[in-house]
């Protein structure tokens, strides 16, 4: 057990880690508070109203999914490098340990600092007495699920159940979807983030193809019950509900899988 | 203490190893001496385990306990061995932050070493790393090397860099620090820098290890004077304003101090004699 994990080891790791990336930890924390306060300036300055929570959940949400995308790349930029990463190749702890000391900055951490300090500027901040800001408080954002068009749609537990598993807390979501970025900042050397990018254009194109092919396919089907007038509620739900499967899988499998990708590449890394 | 059975690697199609074979002992510093690219710098780090030979293999084994093979980064291989490469980046960090923060992991670290030759090598503790010049960087970071205690240190090109009081103070915390449970293997260019301080040799060429002798082997079976003439049999020879410095065989058993850097020539140019004359 001790080869692969081992509590003091670990905690003396997380250590050293958080100190050499602490540095970046605060820059990346500041720049996105700087980037929210700049934005609060601007709309108190030139909005004539105040801007309710929809709209600021929407601008943090993608506050947090730009931070928790460049967190892994600025935290542990080095890690794969020859020059700069040596000292991390050979300090004396299991690639498991390596592994979960980076999810547990890069991921909860950073997720947590960075979610807790941009709610609690746009709290001080909607509590201001300007003329025109910010209203309203976005807290609950944090451990709301994002709701979907079917969830308000339907009654039923099941269906409820089904969109709930798709789409995770916002907190845990954010985290789940950095998964990938600690995998690409471990497998691309140098330009990282252009093409991890490029990448994800990549994707994006395969999996909307194949998601349009097979939603074309039910779509078709659900024609000629809509034509022949047999089409219920139930039959559009039934339809949807591999797919919802399908989503709630990748939600929390695909995460698992960059996680034991990240394994295998930190233990197979060359220096 | 380090055994390497037949090893081969190579980057992409080109191979630097090609099925050598070596044995280091406890308690020694060796020199690895070789031209630019035999794979001096490729031998330290599959050493300490930041690369992995593709075929032959590579075992450390430290006293008393169970055999590593580096390839696999095993924490407590890990925590017995250090490398310190030639070219390196510091941290933004003061040498105490990162002495204190990078040694947590290492059980035989000793902090007032560290603050003993920080002090020696004239280096303050509190000073930024990155705001240092490149030798005293060299400097900070093998105090911390040697302040870690590893049974297996292992530096490249350590003196490259450093300034001529500092070669001299370099070479007295090496001597000071080296036990009988610690194995340095110093991989140079500059032999005059540790002339006194490397034993055993090591030759490695592009074909493989051309010798790995003790100094006193070396003197027992070579014979370096200067001379007004070239010896016919002499290995190697190289006029200076005193003479012709060379080594030849010696078989007359006269004792001679080992001139590195002649040896080194001598058995570049006469790599089977030297291999057959040192083999083991």
């Amino acid at each position: 057990m001790n080869t692969y994990f081992s509590f003091t080891r670990f905690g003396r790791l997380l250590r050293q880690d958080w100190q050499d990336c602490s540095r970046h930890f605060w820059i990346l924390i500041l720049s996105s508070v700087g980037a929210y306060l700049a934005f609060w300036l601007f709309c108190a300055l030139f909005f004539d109203f105040s801007i309710g929570t929809t709209g600021r959940s929407i601008l943090t949400q993608c506050l947090f999914s730009l931070m928790m995308f460049l967190a892994p790349y600025r935290l542990f930029q080095n890690v794969n490098k020859r020059l700069e990463g040596y000292l991390y190749g050979i300090t004396p702890a299991s690639v498991l340990e390596k592994v979960l000391s980076m999810i547990l900055i890069a991921s909860v951490f950073f997720g947590c600092v960075e979610v807790v300090s941009i709610y609690s500027v746009d709290s001080l901040l909607s509590l201001l007495p300007t003329p025109y800001g910010f209203e309203g408080h976005l807290w609950q954002n944090a451990i709301q699920c994002e709701t979907s068009m079917l969830n308000t749609l339907m009654d039923s537990q099941t269906y409820e159940f089904v969109t709930t598993l798709a789409a995770p807390p916002m907190l845990l979501s954010l985290m789940l979807k950095q998964s990938w970025f600690i995998y690409f900042n471990t497998l691309f050397r140098s330009n990282k983030i252009g093409y991890t990018i490029l990448v994800l254009i990549g994707i994006s194109i395969a999996s909307s193809t194949l998601s349009g092919l097979f939603a074309f396919a039910s779509l078709y089907a659900m024609d000629i019950e809509l034509m022949e007038g047999t089409v219920t509620m139930e039959t559009i739900f039934s339809n949807l509900t591999p797919y919802i499967w399908v989503a709630s899988l990748l939600t929390y499998v695909v995460p698992v899988i960059f996680w034991v990708l990240t394994y295998f590449r930190i233990k197979k890394i060359q220096y | 203490m380090i055994d390497i059975q037949n090893l081969e690697f190579c980057y992409g199609k080109h191979k630097v190893f090609d099925n050598i074979t070596l044995h280091l002992e406890t308690g020694k510093i060796y020199g690895l001496l070789g031209e630019n690219g035999v794979g001096k710098t490729t031998l330290l780090r599959i050493l300490c385990g930041l690369l992995r030979s593709h075929q032959g293999c590579c075992s450390v084994q430290f006293t008393g306990q169970q055999s590593f093979n580096p390839g696999d980064r095993h924490p407590d291989f890990l925590s017995q061995v250090f490398y310190l490469p030639e070219l390196f980046v510091v941290p933004a960090t003061t040498a105490e932050c990162f002495a204190r923060s990078h040694s947590q992991l290492y059980p035989n670290h000793s902090w007032e070493l560290f603050c003993k030759l920080m002090n020696d090598f004239e280096l303050d503790p509190k000073c930024r790393l990155d705001r240092l010049s490149h030798g005293q960087q060299k400097k900070a970071m093998i105090a911390f090397a040697l302040s870690l205690r590893t049974p297996l240190l292992l530096l490249d090109e350590p003196s490259n860099g450093l300034d001529i009081p500092s070669k001299t103070q370099f070479r007295k915390v090496i001597a000071e620090c080296a036990t009988e449970e610690t194995t340095l293997v110093i991989s140079t260019h500059q032999v005059r820098d540790l002339e006194n301080l490397i034993d055993p040799v090591i030759i490695l060429d592009r074909e493989g290890v051309v010798m790995n002798a003790s100094v006193e082997q070396i003197a027992e079976k070579l014979y370096f004077s200067v001379e007004n003439q070239c010896s016919a049999d002499a290995y190697f020879g190289e006029q200076t304003l005193n003479g012709y410095v060379q080594v030849a065989p010696n078989t007359q058993g006269l004792e001679s101090r080992v001139n590195l850097e002649i040896l080194f020539n001598a058995a570049l140019n006469n790599k089977r004699t030297f291999q057959t004359l040192f083999q083991r």
